[in-house]
């Protein structure tokens, strides 16, 4: 881990980002913990930076960084690639490296891929001085570990999800205050009828498989929405899955997911992170 | 989820390593894809030459559950994409396009006509059960190339 010579300081987004400078590799916090206002403050300073990478998995908002006029100045490398750079990535104007999101941290362990910057999300510190990732562990939790500068926004919303999920203020540089909704995830739900009923043999067959005590990995989409469908009258079900969206929150309050026959962690819903609305959170 | 002690989360370290997703005893695993050929590859991350998403986890945690205690390893799919114009089981992969879970990692393929259990199955058992749970109006021409190309005439 990198040594921390300052203490933390509270500062501005657009002064958060002064300490970037050309050639650098940032890795920016994914999924629905994307700091936003900081990284358009990063953006702004497009004119006199050059070459600096951004590291980034899933994102849902929009990626200012892939802009025409950012191009020499931002080069976004991407890990697991959204619909916000998958243009970029296509026409050569961003990088893909495929990788497993189980061995992304071994990348980032064993400097595959230097980490300069880290900017992140964060809940604000409780009475011990820990800020939690909140919703999206995933690989930022390593990433922070390995960086030389840490920059937070402390958001008051991002709720304070327990695990392996902390941090210490004192290891963050640069604070940034800015207490804004989490970005919800909704994912399409007009379907036809035609389609809705091709779902629901799919979801039919995949819950034919499904014993009673079985420890569950979904992804994301229709097919685990209407997976969930035909898991009502299981027992003991538990889950163990890299992500989940709103489509547990029912099972968990009837009580079908309980955890209890799990072997390794039993009762607990294991995750990285999540994408969902903001009833989950 | 706020301060919910019902919730772990971890680094994606732990959690898709799948040493630690196979210590989870009737693990299923539910993952999907875009296209796979008769033979079991499975592409996820791309459509052709061009970059769709990424590996993710998928393949983590299928290789997680084949070593579980009574794992299942599933990826599902609607058998055609584009209104019912293209077949996602295909003769062979789209120019281009990369193997996300390989032919050896394949277990359970499940489409809304049924469950193909490939692991363990020769390249001819795997063509009878893909077909079967292809769409009807794409078998005709999976079982021609499995007939002149792979020599597949009977099962």
């Amino acid at each position: 881990m990198a040594k921390r010579k300052t203490k933390t300081q509270f500062v501005t987004a657009d002064e958060s980002v002064k300490i970037v400078k050309s050639g650098d590799y940032i890795f920016v916090h994914g999924n629905c913990s994307f700091p936003k206002q900081i990284i358009d403050s990063l953006c702004k300073r497009y004119k006199e930076l050059n070459d600096v990478k951004i590291l980034q998995l899933l994102t849902f908002t929009e990626a200012p960084y892939v802009q025409p006029e950012m191009e020499g100045h931002f080069r976004v490398v991407s890990m697991f690639t959204g619909a916000n750079v998958r243009k970029a990535v296509n026409e050569g104007k961003a990088d893909f490296i495929p990788v497993f999101l189980s061995e992304i941290p071994l990348l980032i362990e064993r400097k595959h891929v230097p980490i300069n910057v880290c900017i992140l999300m964060l809940s604000p510190p409780d009475e011990h001085g820990y800020c939690s990732f909140g919703i999206s562990n995933d690989c930022a939790k390593i990433a922070s570990e390995h960086a030389d500068v840490i920059i937070a926004q402390i958001n008051p919303q991002m709720p304070r999800v327990l695990g392996d999920n902390f941090i210490h203020i004192d290891k963050i540089d640069f604070a940034v205050e800015i207490d804004e909704p989490i970005t919800e995830f909704m994912h399409a739900k007009n379907i036809s009828a035609e389609e809705t009923n091709v779902y629901e043999k799919i979801g039919q067959n995949i819950a034919g498989l499904i014993d009673d005590g079985a420890t569950l990995q979904m992804g994301i989409g229709l097919i685990p929405d209407f997976v969930l469908q035909y898991l009502t009258e299981k027992k003991n079900l538990g889950v163990h899955t890299e992500m989940f969206s709103d489509h547990l929150i029912d099972l968990i309050e009837s009580g079908v997911i309980n955890g209890e026959k799990k072997t390794l962690l039993p009762e607990k819903v294991v995750s990285s992170f999540v994408l969902a609305s903001k009833k989950m959170f | 989820m706020d301060n919910n002690p019902v919730f772990e989360f971890r680094s994606s370290k732990f959690v898709n390593d799948p040493f630690t997703i196979s210590r989870n005893d009737n693990m299923v695993s539910i993952n999907s894809a875009l296209e796979i050929d008769i033979t079991g590859q499975v592409c996820a991350d791309s459509i052709g030459p061009k970059n769709y998403s990424g590996f993710g986890g998928q393949l983590d945690f299928i290789r997680g559950a084949t070593k579980s205690k009574n794992g299942k390893p599933i990826i599902a799919f609607t058998s055609t994409a584009k209104n019912g114009t293209f077949s996602r089981i295909v003769p062979y992969l789209k120019q281009g396009a990369g193997v996300t879970t390989t032919r050896a990692d394949v277990h359970y393929i499940i489409t809304e006509y049924g469950i193909a259990e490939l692991y363990g199955k020769t390249i001819r058992g795997r063509v009878k059960c893909l077909v079967e749970v292809a769409h009807p109006n794409f078998k005709e021409e999976l079982l021609k190339y499995a007939s002149e190309v792979l020599k597949i005439k009977y099962f």
